[in-house]
């Protein structure tokens, strides 16, 4: 099947619509061209010897050993339900709630945060009830509120990082249905201190009590800055919070959509109702549960990301380019040059680089973290396709 | 599938029946309406016939293409795999001589039922169905607050299409389940075709949503898909899955095929990126396959239909009607209420189906293998004696 010889779509967004038809490949026509019948089947192939995906904030190792073998041992439980299957989806729904030293009924499972962020506005917002968010971050819950017919509020951020405008995001909170803070945030990389974040969401909790704020912890375990600790703590103490992780990041398993909130029961307990029956499969069960079981792995990723990452900051601010305090698997780097330029410019290379995230979109790139070659091969990539691009050094975040 | 591979089966209480409120509001929707009895006793001994999974499994070369697609090292399960969306639709509008425009893809059929009441029922506009029915639309439309209206079945238990004709007047949305679940009955495809045709040309603002779950196991002659209806009639919907015929369940892959300007409002709803990049080389794989070797998904249906009659026969000769099965599940008249059946059965390491109200005595008890269903007649003949020696 020529499928095995295609090699996957690179500049792909998360969050676009499966069917979006500018996002249709050629690739994907191509490889039904002809041929069904007596053919082996495909095998997802990872990207090309020569090709270098880092548009994604994907782990490029994936999921590590124990999960790869956990998910061969379980191949027979194809077959079942997730509540039926070895590793059902309440025994693993169990097992992260004992992680914080909570019940089952504080955490609900997900395929992947998707359906999280978008359960979180049919949850918590209304027409009335509006969404708060950062003007640069996380793109979906703002699009969903849109399909919702919920109001936004975006807060610019902060000019002098690009992180969150913690403060301002506070005042636009009152009388919002939910607050969508993104920390470590998407696409900016920088991540606000438990200090800041649990003065924020107090200030929430006593002055709009039943505004919700989720906190979307995604890029959670690669921050290596100390003074940054999760909040799945605060959200089990405070009704009004809640925290949204993913195991596609750090855990390397965007493939097998595998995600979860945590939180109060009764806050838990409304967002729960939304959840697609039996939405993640056995597959993935089976390999997070084997990933949970392995912490050295992810600590060992986690070293693996802050080396390369630090590697490819150092390359950036070395050239002349200001970034941002990345606490993630990706850099923000303020190019001067259009997003769009410089995606193309590394595609010739077979390079590919993330998508626009305005307002930054004319002078900013987001760039993920592959692995300590990919990233020496991309930065030559880099040196060239900036060229003579006008460094700037001196300030952050002005165009 | 090897029964050895099965953990313990957990307590979640065979309080069920009371999560039936008036409403609808199934407790399938929350997970602990899938029952289980802690029985105790080793994995290898239980065999789960609750849910109509399929005991063969997927088939070898689907789970080689599986391994495969995770390599060695499983690193291509790191990559997000939304690629692979565009060949899997352009393989099932192949398979049916459609367009890739006239698919849509969703995390079991699950989605898709869930997608076409959100867009299709509302306060004003019911979503009808039978009484009862696979559950997932009317508890979803409960949830969103939609109307429904549940049509109560023939004394054949198959749906009543008169009753369900009166039922339609204002609605928006049909779920119409052939084969249904649980009931396990069909309506052949000419009535099936008269009665959706006029159905549609009654009401307007109707859209029907035919769910062809079991399809691949009906027996009854002649018995034709509605696809070829669904691609002209943009207010006709069909549903298809890989979660029982093609024994994917835990893999959790579905679709609709409908008219192009259907699956786009469809997918204005659609929630993307649900489906894990094993799934896709799973059902891509089935797919090639069923290109390859037509035969296979039609002598499952053959393995499945001896167990099936081997099973009916066993209950008919001990006086329990059932009724004409057309799926890989049986409906059953056991003569008692469904919860003690289910909790006697477990104890003994045997877990059959759910209580399906307003039908308080009839038990949906999937087909197994043929061995398995052996055994699990030996359970039913000591709990249903128990039960007339109870009864004496």
């Amino acid at each position: 099947m020529t499928l095995s010889r295609r090699a996957f779509l690179r500049t792909v967004s998360p969050g676009a619509s499966v069917m979006a038809p500018a996002w249709i490949t050629a690739r994907g026509r191509e490889a039904l061209e002809g041929e069904l019948g007596a053919l082996p089947s495909p095998f997802i192939p990872p990207p090309d010897a020569d090709e270098i995906r880092i548009s994604s904030n994907e782990n490029p190792l994936g999921p590590g050993p124990s999960a790869a073998s956990a998910i061969r041992e379980n191949l027979g439980e194809s077959n079942r339900y997730p509540m039926n299957s070895r590793i059902t989806d309440s025994a693993v729904q169990k097992r992260i709630a004992g992680i914080y030293g909570a019940k089952p009924e504080n955490v609900v499972l997900a395929p992947g945060s998707t359906e999280l962020l978008r359960n979180s506005i049919r949850a918590f917002c209304a027409p009335d009830r509006p969404l708060v968010s950062g003007e640069c971050s996380y793109e979906n819950p703002v699009r969903d509120a849109e399909y919702f017919g919920v109001p936004v509020k975006t807060v610019a951020n902060r000019e002098q990082d690009l992180g969150l405008d913690l403060d301002r995001m506070a005042g636009a909170a009152l009388g919002a249905g939910l607050v969508f803070l993104c920390n470590p945030n998407n696409p900016t990389g920088t991540a606000h201190g438990r200090t800041a974040i649990a003065d924020f969401v107090r200030y929430v909790a006593k002055e709009s009590p039943y505004t919700y704020v989720l906190i979307d912890e995604a890029y959670n375990e690669y921050v290596t800055d100390p003074s940054y600790s999760s909040s799945a703590e605060l959200a089990l103490k405070y009704r009004n919070v809640y925290v949204s992780r993913t195991f596609s990041k750090a855990y390397g398993m965007a493939g097998l959509r595998q995600g979860y909130a945590i939180g109060g029961k009764e806050t838990i307990g409304r967002l729960a109702p939304y959840k697609l029956t039996f939405g993640t499969n056995v597959l993935g069960l089976a390999a997070v549960s084997a990933s949970l079981d392995d912490p050295d792995h992810i600590a060992k990723e986690v070293d693996r990301n802050a080396e390369v990452r630090k590697f490819t900051l150092d390359f950036f601010r070395g050239a002349g380019y200001w970034a941002t305090d990345s606490q993630t698997n990706f850099i923000f780097v303020k190019t001067n040059m259009p997003a769009k330029q410089f995606r193309e410019g590394c595609a010739k290379f077979k390079v590919q680089v993330g998508r626009d995230f305005p307002p930054y979109e004319k002078t900013h790139a987001r760039i993920s973290i592959g692995t300590m070659d990919e990233m020496k091969r991309a930065t030559e990539v880099f040196r060239q396709v900036l060229g003579s691009a006008p460094t700037d050094a001196a300030q952050a975040g002005k165009s | 599938m090897s029964l050895s591979r099965r953990d313990f089966v957990r307590t979640l209480g065979v309080g069920a029946a009371g999560a039936y409120a008036a409403g609808f509001v199934s407790s399938r929707r929350r997970e602990a309406i899938a029952f289980a009895a802690q029985t105790g006793m080793p994995a290898h001994q239980v065999i789960n016939l609750s849910n109509n999974e399929n005991p063969m499994g997927p088939g070898q070369s689907v789970l080689d293409a599986i391994e495969r697609a995770l390599g060695p090292t499983g690193a291509s399960a790191g990559r997000y795999p939304f690629a692979y969306a565009t060949p899997l639709q352009e393989l099932i509008a192949k398979k049916w001589k459609v367009k890739p425009e006239n698919v849509l893809l969703g995390a079991g059929s699950t989605q898709i039922l869930v997608n076409a009441t959100h867009v299709y029922s509302s306060r004003e506009k019911a979503v009808v169905g039978s009484l009862p029915t696979y559950e997932e639309c009317f508890g979803y439309a409960s949830l969103i607050g939609s109307r429904t209206k549940a049509v109560p079945l023939t004394s054949d238990f198959r749906m009543d299409l008169d009753k369900t004709m009166y039922a339609l007047k204002g609605s928006g949305m049909l779920f119409y389940c052939n084969p249904n679940n649980p009931v396990s009955t069909l309506v052949n495809p000419s009535e099936s075709k008269e009665f959706l045709t006029r159905a549609l040309k009654a009401n307007k603002d109707l859209r029907i949503l035919v769910d062809e779950a079991y399809i691949d196991y009906v027996t009854t002659p002649g018995h034709e898909t509605m696809i070829p209806m669904a691609v002209q009639e943009p207010r006709l919907i069909v549903a298809r899955t890989f979660s029982k015929a093609y024994g994917m369940a835990g893999l959790r892959v579905g679709y609709a095929i409908a008219h192009q300007s259907t699956i786009k409002e469809l997918d204005k709803f659609h929630l993307g990126n649900t489906l894990s990049g094993l799934s896709y080389a799973a059902v891509i794989a089935a797919l090639e396959r069923d290109a390859a070797d037509p035969a296979y998904i039609p002598n499952e249906g053959k393995r499945n239909a001896e167990a099936r009659a081997f099973t009916l026969k066993w209950f008919a000769d001990r006086g329990y009607k059932a009724t004409d099965a057309q799926t890989n599940f049986t409906f059953v008249d056991v003569a008692m209420p469904v919860e003690y059946f289910q909790a006697a059965c477990a104890k003994e390491g045997i877990l059959v189906g759910r209580p399906f109200p307003p039908l308080w005595t009839h038990c949906r008890i999937s087909i197994g293998t043929m061995e398995e269903m052996q055994r699990a007649v030996q359970v039913f003949d000591k709990v249903l004696a128990a039960s007339k020696a109870q009864a004496a």
